[in-house]
């Protein structure tokens, strides 16, 4: 069992996302870096899509009542194990009794904890991400235990990953969205060329896109928004949608991401 | 047939089906009728569809060639015959219009210099279609409101509007199917589950549907409610040609 000492920031279970309810107004949800996501049950010889913990700038601390093995990926936190540093991207031995705190991540924002085996608990609507009123047993609390699932003993893993630095330089591929060819034309090229910063007022439903273009877009009929699809609002500002983001919406779809841009 | 959609892409995925850019009945129809054929016909190569006022997005499975699935609904869009009726429910929702819930029914009064009564009664007397769903789970939105009381959203929203809340915001009128922060006008309160989980379609409403509200007592929100609790409320649903 895994008890949670403290919770840390909004830290929350999170798998691939919850799918086919979106006409009922349920966001998909699930992890927000799917790359980190995946590695860090191939390193743990975990089947694809097993939910495990997403932290955010600030870790929770967990009390580690049986031994298994974890991995940390995604957001480059400082791991302490029982007051010892541990590797990221590695798959790490936990023994009985032990306890795991985080330090703030030098560089991003979401972090993962991978279980081998994953947490057993009860999906809702076929999934264990944590979504606000809709999934709140998914969201880590002070106090909770999490049961770790058997792991079966065929998937072992020898999964070894190289040091993974991402730049702050990223360019990130989009199509143009419903309503981009009604932008006017120097909007069009603006967009296209322009360097983005993510800005502060950023979640799990949507980043901020900083700019000083002189953008404008008029609002649209209320229609259909997915995760990785970037709203431009009558008032200039750029939304890129994130895993939380409602099913509908009434602002220019300006883009759509990349699946290999949302990673 | 021609039905004057357009198609279009929406990330590598996913496309839209899109009507002339405006809310209306027939827009509406035509996103339900096509929505309700590519559910039946292509089942096993989508993850799943939202309709919206007069736009459709059709989300594949990864390995599904977008393009030549596009083809296959433009085929479907040029000969399908959308004379299929698609079944529609008329589902009766309780309302309770005491001073309690309907935190915003004085204001309203004064603003449109009506009598609560009437603005009862003017929201009681129409029947509702839900366009869809969005905005929040289970969240639907109707069409239809008496232009005699459509009102602003509020200035400044309330930090926690609670669920079942009736409301009105522009020409719209609106139920919360959870606690939201919201700028809805309150008008009143439901004491049904429009969103509820542990059902295997949580929504308690669904695209197509046409809602009436009819207004009850205190006592009996109470009562309802209990009901509800216990699983015991029988909704009122009755299908087309009732």
């Amino acid at each position: 069992m895994i008890e949670v000492v403290k919770q840390g920031l909004r830290s929350s279970l999170q798998d691939e996302g919850r799918f086919g309810y979106r006409d009922q107004g349920v966001p998909v949800s699930g992890a927000m870096d799917h790359y980190a996501f995946h590695l860090g049950n191939h390193l743990l010889g975990n089947p694809k899509g097993v939910a495990m913990i997403e932290m955010m700038l600030q870790g929770p601390e967990l009390y580690f009542t049986k031994s298994t093995y974890i991995a940390i990926t995604g957001a480059t936190f400082e791991s302490n194990l029982n007051g010892k540093k541990i590797p990221h991207l590695s798959r790490v031995f936990v023994p009985a009794g032990s306890n795991l705190k985080f330090k703030p991540p030098k560089s991003g924002v979401f972090g993962y904890i991978a279980i081998q085996g994953g947490i057993k608990m009860e999906p809702i609507l076929n999934s264990l991400s944590y979504y606000p009123k809709v999934a709140d047993d998914f969201l880590l609390t002070k106090g909770q235990t999490l049961e770790i699932k058997q792991h079966s003993k065929k998937e072992r893993s020898n999964a070894r990953v190289g040091n993974l630095l991402e730049p702050s330089d990223r360019t990130v591929d989009v199509y143009p969205g419903p309503e981009f060819h009604l932008l006017s034309r120097e909007n069009q090229k603006d967009l296209t060329v322009a360097n983005f910063k993510i800005g502060l007022n950023s979640s799990r439903m949507g980043y901020e896109i900083e700019h000083t273009m002189q953008l404008q877009a008029k609002e649209i009929i209320t229609s259909p928004v997915q995760p990785g699809t970037v709203q431009l609002t009558p008032s200039g500002n750029l939304i890129c949608l994130m895993r939380d983001a409602q099913t509908t919406g009434g602002y220019a779809r300006v883009f759509q991401l990349s699946e290999n841009g949302q990673k | 047939m021609s039905n004057h959609a357009e198609i279009k892409p929406f990330g590598e995925n996913a496309f839209l089906i899109e009507w002339s850019d405006e809310i209306s009945d027939y827009n509406h129809t035509q996103v339900t009728a096509i929505n309700k054929i590519i559910i039946e016909q292509f089942n096993d190569k989508i993850i799943e569809t939202t309709p919206s006022y007069q736009s459709l997005a059709i989300y594949l499975k990864k390995n599904i060639d977008t393009s030549l699935f596009i083809k296959k609904i433009n085929a479907l869009l040029n000969e399908a015959a959308l004379s299929e009726k698609v079944h529609s429910r008329k589902v009766h929702i309780p309302v309770c219009y005491d001073k309690e819930f309907g935190l915003d029914l004085e204001r309203l009064s004064e603003v449109h210099d009506l009598s609560i009564k009437s603005i009862i009664a003017h929201h009681t007397k129409r029947i509702y279609p839900v366009y869809f769903i969005g905005f929040l789970p289970g969240f639907p939105y109707l069409e239809g409101l008496n232009p005699m009381i459509s009102t602003p959203r509020k200035e400044k929203p309330r930090s926690v509007v609670n669920a079942g809340s009736v409301g009105i915001a522009g020409d719209q009128t609106g139920v919360y199917p959870i606690d939201s922060p919201g700028g809805w006008n309150i008008i009143g309160r439901s004491p049904i589950s429009f969103f509820d989980v542990k059902k295997d379609r949580p929504s308690l409403l669904k695209a197509g549907d046409r809602i009436k509200f009819f207004a009850i007592s205190i006592a009996e929100y109470d009562k309802i409610k209990k009901e509800v609790e216990n699983d015991t409320y029988q909704l009122k649903i009755f299908s087309q040609n009732d």
